[in-house]
């Protein structure tokens, strides 16, 4: 089970959310430094799942097609934004302020606690 | 070795298959020549490839460990990835006043050895063990040129 208080403390945390297989955000936590609703957790959860599947089957199709190791599985992935970014790994979001974040932090603090 | 390579409906690059390239780059969206980024990323320890790609999908352009049919595919996938974003960013930031996402600067995807970033048109494959992730895409923040407004 993720800590999602610890993952909150992040450099740069705004929101950290667990999600199922299909999307739906099974629990959140937020800072009051960002105006963070359900309804964008539950877009940003779908985007997740969505974008980690893509590039699952890309990955896969890459290694086939160049015979080239070392993509697949996915581990992890980000959606950076603006001033936000989406940092997840298996079924466990955090939200970075991009002006804090440090990806290789946030990626590594997922795989302690997530298998992809 | 500079060359330009241009797709055509139902073809990949005519040009031969140079091991490594370099090549100049006419971005039609933003109307520049660009190169230095992908010079300067191909200069980090642990990155295997970079490269630029045309909005329109009728250009890249790279450097690095790949062949040109490689650099190709690589190109397709990290344009279609790159647009898929913009449509979800659209869509967020349609869906509340501020979410902080629009418009989006890129992606990453890890695998179990390497990654791929995308900042605005360019793609990098980097080695994980070797190579700083904050460093590259602090890089490409930095270099790459934001989206045309058409896809913000």
């Amino acid at each position: 089970m993720a800590d999602l208080d610890e993952l909150l403390a992040l450099p740069g945390a705004v929101a950290s959310f667990t999600f199922d297989g299909q999307g739906k955000v099974l629990a959140f936590r937020t800072t009051p430094r960002a105006d963070i609703g359900e309804m964008v957790l539950d877009m940003v959860s779908h985007i997740c799942v969505a974008n980690t599947a893509i590039a699952t089957m890309q990955a896969r199709g890459w290694e086939y097609l160049t015979g080239a190791q070392g993509f697949y599985p996915i581990e992890g992935m980000s959606f950076i934004g603006f001033e936000w970014s989406v940092v997840s790994r298996g079924q466990v979001g955090i939200i970075l302020d991009n002006n804090q974040a440090d990806y290789e932090v946030a990626f590594a603090a997922l795989a302690s606690q997530v298998r992809p | 070795m500079v060359e330009i390579f241009e797709l055509t409906a139902g073809e990949g690059s005519a040009h031969p298959d140079p091991p490594i390239s370099l090549g100049l780059f006419f971005s039609h969206a933003c109307g520049v020549w660009s190169m230095s980024l992908v010079v300067d990323l191909v200069a980090i320890p642990g990155v295997l490839a970079a490269g630029e790609f045309a909005y329109r999908g009728d250009g890249f352009t790279y450097q690095g460990l790949l062949d040109s049919e490689q650099a190709r595919m690589a190109s397709i996938m990290c344009r279609a990835n790159s647009l898929a974003i913009h449509m979800q960013a659209g869509i967020v930031s349609s869906l509340v006043e501020k979410s902080g996402f629009s418009p989006p600067r890129g992606w990453v995807v890890q695998g179990n050895h390497f990654t791929v970033c995308v900042l605005g048109n360019h793609f990098c494959f980097l080695e994980q063990t070797s190579t700083s992730l904050n460093q590259v895409l602090a890089l490409m923040r930095q270099q790459a040129p934001l989206p045309p407004v058409s896809l913000r």
